[in-house]
């Protein structure tokens, strides 16, 4: 479609007619500031086109200028197919429509009212009008996707009639009108079975499978009840064969352990009669032996009694042979005893002898140690005599030597250092003043009463302070005088010093500190002297006072006086030590050896005495107690044989006893032999069989009761019938299965005829489309570049995302800016515009887009736009004319504002 | 002497094969018995041997015991049962029913005991338990004298093919225990065991009325004649079953071959007392394939129960209703589950494929103006 000219009146802001065209075939664009009425006239465009002139409602009310009883009018002049139309139409009040086609040189009638609406629609290709109302982008036909009204520029779904078009237009026959409609049988088919999502319908719109589906679970449940009936009858079955199987087990073993207990009980029988005899032949066994051995025993005792006499008769007599002899020998002992105590009386005369000997040794020693002591301690008082009257010189010499201490001496020296000091301030403060007279002359000095006579030549000095003042007679009156202060505290210092030096060494012969110095250096001598002549005496005295050492003396001259008084020749001859000891030692050899002798014959003596006497008394013990011994052995011999029976007789008597024992030995052996052959005890076995018959007594009693149990129980299942009822379930459910599995077949197959039939109307659907997304990647790549890479549209070819060059995502479109997203919306109208140009060339209506897009895109799609104007014909409308003057060949038209 | 061998009357089986019509499958047991007992009459037989598994399971509901019960005691004669591995003599079995006291005419075999009648002497071997690797007749001496020695017992022939030994009974059973006839139950097709000789003294009859689809031979009992003993049984198999149960299974590869089973199907005698099993396999050719949905229609109508299991796929080179369908995607579509069908090893997946087939030719037939 060309559009050529458009004539609009009572429309909106629009009150005159507004003419415009003709247009160019390729591009125009209408300009005018804001509100003029650009769309208004575009809308006129399409109300003209595609609604009908009828059409009612607030939406067109909305047309009619505000306030004015004017009805909208517009006239469009278009070709199609090479025929040119003209199309002219008024809304609201008296509504009319008059299409007609220019013919020969003309433009004459083709239709009017709504034949004219609906011829038009035939001729644009645009669907059905919707009756009353406006017209939709939907119902305008290829003008879905070539124009875009303002603020849509966005491409959201093409109408699918539009849509045929398009693939139409691309030669992509996908289907025609009968596959369409076996299409549309298969989604009906599939619909009864399915929901949108694909999966199967539920609730009441369900397929009867899911009924069916639904009912299985419970016969499932059934089939699962019945078939543990089936399992439980079969179990009671098991159940009474077992309680029976128990039962005739426990009547078979009664039977059996009532054969065992018979025979248990004549075995019990019989081992108490043996056990009984036994009993009886044991007692006549012991009996006999008791008899056997009591006779043997006798006959033992006696033999062994005249025995035991015989032996005691002979020791008896070798007994009082033996003690006449030790009698002998004691005598013979006791006169050796005699002459060692003789012998031992010698040896203590000897040792009398020794111990004054002794004595005497002990005395010279003593003697010659005392006469020593006493010498050494004549000599220790005689030099304690000699210190003491030495350190009593000493001391007197230092009483009469006056002399300081060190410290006092070390003070008069500081004193005299300090006079010293005063005195030399004291005149080197003082005024000193000196008179040399050339002639005798009378000096006085104020003050001092006696005047002073100097001669000529001579002279005088005077000292003072402050002042001194002389009166020189003949002369006059001289005063010298110097600063105030100074003089008075020396002198006062020096005056002090004196003063305290002078009482410090009042008591010393002299002030001066060097005789001061000498004394004190010999007083320190003396000192030292007493100290050394001191210590000296202080080792003699050992602690002690000289008078204990006199002591010590005397005691000592009295001790020796006394050895003295007793061996006196020892005043003069002293003893000697050395020669005693010898002869002691000599004489106590002599002693012991005579002593020892004498002590070794008397012990031996007297042991051999002590010994004899002991067996003599052991002998005597022994004789008693061997005739006490006979004598007992006498009387139970007495008593043993008093019955008179020889001994011939009594061993008779035994002999007849063991006969007796060992035939009632030999009949207990034997009745224990068969006592042995009865195994265990048959008590005990017996009474054990008993317990064991009634406890299976018991066992089988319950067996019989289970096996009622259980047989009633079996009853209860057997009445049942679970086997028919499970087989009537099973046979229900193999026919619902086989149900569901026909149901399903047809279900999977219908979804397989649905998908595989949408599966390969896709990929149709993909391969048409491609065109149309090369054409718009194309275009976008000359305005933006590469990277927004590829463009992808919906089966609809609305496009719905990008593939951009950097990744295999799919990004959608909102992800872009304002200004992309208005140059791709505009890539893919052009892109569609294309393809629906290939027949005949199409208008393109942009009314105020690219607002978004900056100088440099719009470089780009203005030269788009040239390339895109040799297939189309666009019409661009716009606030902003100077955006497009660069277009080559645009053809521009100004709607002036009123 | 002349009696009637039967066995595995299976009485209370499941019928799970035959779908809604379990019941029926059921009580035409019931009436093959009620057939019995009247060819027993019409035959004059002496008594009648029923060689175990009279009942599926010793679980049966009490009236279906009851209700055998009558059935059996309206013949006139003897009738002997054999508890079999499927109604063993257990505690709580079907036989414990006082129903078996009643009729004087009816004897459980309870021991393995030899029962002397008028013309033979009977050994009946009757089992306790469900399994068993133990030959049931060998307890089995024949008793001196003049008399027919037969042998009832339940078992599996050594050689029939079985997971393992159950019940196991020699081939030469019947000579190994000198019998004159060994009549034997467990298998449900008629199956006879010649001896050296070629004489037949040991054989199953059969179930009375076919319990499954495959079953080789069933449906029947055995009449049974021998003159004396050491004689050669005479055996002669009537008919007792009233339902059939055929499967048929064919490969389509022709045109014309789905019309042919059509037909065939359609002359089948007595579908109402048929229990039909059709499986198809191979290639469905475009002008075949409303055959198939007359042949459901004519199972589902005609039948006592018809069973279609299809896996039959629309011919690969067969595009004239592929080259019928609009042009776009659901032409392409049906070449592409065509295809898949060819080419899938798995025969649900290929069952899938080929169903969608059938629908997607359903909907373009619809389609159509």
């Amino acid at each position: 479609m060309i559009l050529h000219r458009v004539q609009v009146a009572h429309w909106r802001s629009i009150l005159d007619a507004v003419e415009l065209g003709p247009f160019s075939e390729q591009i125009n664009v209408i300009h005018a500031p804001n509100g003029t009425g650009k769309s208004s006239i575009f809308e006129a465009v399409r109300r003209a086109l595609f609604d009908s002139h009828q059409v009612g409602g607030l939406e067109i009310e909305a047309v009619r200028p505000w306030g004015r009883a004017l009805a909208p009018r517009v006239e469009v002049e278009f070709s199609r197919g090479q025929v040119r139309y003209r199309i002219s139409k008024s809304f609201l009040d008296h509504p009319s429509a008059q299409l007609l086609r220019f013919e020969d040189g003309r433009f004459l009638p083709l239709a009017e009212g709504r034949s004219a609406d609906a011829r038009l629609r035939e001729i644009l290709g645009a669907a059905a009008a919707p009756g009353r109302g406006l017209s939709k982008p939907e119902h305008w036909g290829w003008a879905q996707a070539l124009w875009a009204p303002q603020g849509s520029l966005r491409l959201e779904s093409l109408s699918p009639s539009l849509t045929e078009n398009l693939r139409a237009a691309l030669g992509a026959q996908i289907e025609d009108e009968s596959g369409s409609r076996l299409e549309q049988l298969i989604r009906e088919r599939y619909a009864a079975y399915f929901a949108a999502g694909g999966k199967p319908k539920r609730g009441r719109h369900a397929p009867p499978v899911a009924a069916w589906q639904a009912e299985l679970p419970n016969l499932e449940i059934e089939r699962q009840r019945w078939l543990m009936a089936q399992e439980a009858y079969e179990q009671a079955s098991r159940n009474v064969e077992d309680a029976r199987n128990r039962r005739a087990q426990a009547v078979r073993e009664s039977d059996e352990l009532r054969h065992a207990a018979g025979s248990a009980q004549r075995q019990f029988a019989l081992w108490t009669q043996i056990q009984t005899e036994l009993e009886s032949l044991r007692l006549t066994e012991k009996n006999s032996a008791e008899l056997h051995r009591h006779l043997n025993d006798s006959l033992q005792r006696i033999a062994d009694a005249r025995t035991e006499v015989a032996a005691l008769e002979q020791s008896i007599a070798a007994s009082e042979q033996e003690r006449a002899v030790l009698s002998a020998e004691q005598k013979g002992l006791q006169l050796t005893l005699e002459h060692a105590q003789q012998a031992k009386q010698v040896t203590e005369t000897q040792r009398a002898a020794e111990r004054l000997l002794s004595a005497q040794l002990h005395q010279a020693r003593d003697f010659i140690s005392e006469t020593t002591a006493a010498e050494a301690l004549r000599r220790r008082t005689r030099s304690i005599r000699e210190r003491e009257e030495a350190i009593l010189s000493l001391q007197r010499n230092r009483s009469s030597l006056v002399a300081p201490s060190k410290k006092q001496l070390a003070e008069i020296r500081r004193l005299h250092s300090e006079i010293a000091l005063a005195r030399t301030a004291l005149e080197v403060s003082s005024i000193r003043l000196r008179v040399r007279p050339d002639k005798d002359a009378v000096v006085r000095r104020q003050g001092e009463a006696d005047p002073r006579f100097l001669s000529p030549g001579d002279a005088t000095e005077f000292t003072g302070s402050p002042s001194v003042e002389i009166e020189i007679e003949g002369f006059g009156t001289v005063r010298a005088s110097g600063p105030e202060g100074e003089f008075p505290r020396h002198e006062a210092a020096l005056s002090s010093a004196t003063e305290r030096l002078a009482r410090l060494t009042q008591s010393f012969p002299s002030p001066d500190p060097e005789p001061l110095q000498q004394a004190l250096d010999e007083a320190t001598e003396i000192e030292r002297n007493i100290h050394e002549a001191q210590e000296r005496l202080g080792e003699l005295l050992e602690g002690k006072e000289a008078s204990h050492w006199d002591a010590e003396l005397a005691a000592l001259t009295a001790s020796i006086q006394q050895r003295l008084a007793r061996f006196p020749e020892w005043a003069s001859n002293p003893p000697s030590v050395q020669t005693l000891q010898t002869a002691y030692d000599e004489l106590r050899r002599q002693t012991d050896q005579a002593v020892q002798s004498a002590d070794v014959a008397l012990e031996q003596a007297r042991n051999a005495c002590a010994a004899v006497e002991q067996r003599a008394g052991t002998m005597e013990a022994t004789l008693v107690e061997t005739r006490r011994s006979l004598e007992s052995a006498r009387r139970r011999l007495a008593q043993w044989t008093q019955d008179g029976k020889s001994d011939l007789l009594r061993q008779n008597e035994s002999n007849e006893a063991l006969l007796a024992w060992n035939v009632a030995r030999t009949l207990t052996q034997k009745a224990q032999q068969q006592l042995d052959a009865i195994p265990g005890d048959p008590a005990n076995a017996l009474e054990k069989l008993q317990r064991q018959l009634t406890a299976l007594d018991d066992s089988a009693a319950r067996a019989r009761d289970e096996e009622n149990t259980a047989i009633g129980r079996l009853h209860t299942h057997t009445t049942e019938g679970p086997y028919s009822k499970l087989a009537a379930c099973e046979e229900r459910i193999a026919a619902l299965k086989e149900r569901i599995a026909r149901e399903t077949l047809q279900m999977d197959a219908v979804r397989l005829l649905h998908d595989t039939v949408a599966e390969i109307k896709a990929a149709a659907i993909a391969a048409v489309a491609a065109p149309v997304e090369k054409a718009a990647g194309r275009m976008i790549a000359r305005i933006a570049g590469p990277k927004l890479g590829s463009i992808a549209l919906t089966e609809n070819f609305a496009p719905c995302g990008i593939h951009p060059a950097a990744s295999s995502q799919r990004v959608g479109l909102d992800n872009f800016s304002g200004g992309e997203q208005e140059q791709l919306f505009l890539v893919c109208r052009l892109a569609l515009a294309e393809v629906l140009a290939r027949q005949e060339r199409q208008l393109v209506v942009l009314d105020d887009v690219l607002n978004a897009t900056d100088t440099g895109r719009l470089a780009r799609v203005l030269a788009l736009l040239e390339d895109a104007a040799e297939h189309l014909q666009i019409v661009i409308l716009t606030c902003h004319p100077e955006r497009y003057r660069a277009l080559n060949g645009a053809e521009f038209f100004e709607l002036k504002p009123k | 002497m002349k009696f009637l061998h039967t066995s595995d009357w299976q009485m209370g089986m499941k019928a799970t094969a035959a779908g809604s019509h379990a019941g029926r499958v059921r009580q035409e047991r019931l009436a093959a018995a009620q057939r019995v007992i009247g060819l027993a009459q019409r035959e004059n037989v002496s008594f009648i041997l029923l060689a175990g598994d009279t009942f599926e399971d010793n679980a049966v509901d009490r009236v279906l015991v009851r209700q055998t019960a009558e059935i059996l005691q309206s013949f006139p004669g003897p009738v002997f049962l054999l508890p079999g591995n499927h109604d063993p003599l257990v505690p709580g079995s079907v036989w414990e029913h006082p129903v078996w006291t009643e009729f004087a005419n009816l004897t459980v075999c309870r021991e393995a005991q030899a029962l002397e009648l008028d013309a033979c002497i009977l050994h009946p071997c009757p089992l306790t338990s469900k399994y068993s690797s133990q030959d049931p007749t060998k307890w089995i001496r024949r008793s001196p004298g003049e008399k027919i020695a037969l042998g009832l017992a339940h078992g599996t022939v050594e050689g029939v093919p079985a997971a393992e030994p159950d019940y196991p009974i020699p081939r030469d059973a019947a000579a190994q225990r000198d019998l004159d006839y060994l009549a034997i139950g467990h298998w449900h097709s008629y199956s006879a065991y010649p001896d050296a000789a070629g004489a037949i003294r040991m054989a199953y009859p059969g179930t009375h009325e076919t319990t499954k689809f495959g079953e080789r031979d069933s449906g029947n009992v055995l009449l049974v004649e021998i003159d004396g003993p050491r004689a050669v049984p005479r055996l002669h198999s009537a008919r007792t079953g009233g339902l059939h149960w055929p499967t048929i299974e064919r490969t389509l590869a022709h045109p014309g071959d789905l019309p042919a089973l059509l037909a065939e199907v359609r002359n089948l005698p007595d579908p109402g007392q048929t229990l039909l099993r059709i499986r198809l396999d191979g290639v469905l050719h475009a002008d075949d394939r409303s055959a198939l949905t007359q042949l459901q229609e004519v199972l589902d109508a005609r039948f006592l129960h018809g069973s279609l299991d299809s896996a039959a796929i629309p011919q690969p080179g067969d595009d004239s209703w592929i080259a019928g369908l609009p042009l776009g995607p659901c032409r392409n579509a049906a070449i592409a589950l065509r295809d898949r069908a060819a080419h899938t090893p798995d025969p649900a997946s290929k069952a899938v494929h080929a169903q969608a087939l059938m629908i997607l030719f359903e909907l373009h037939e619809k389609a159509e103006p």
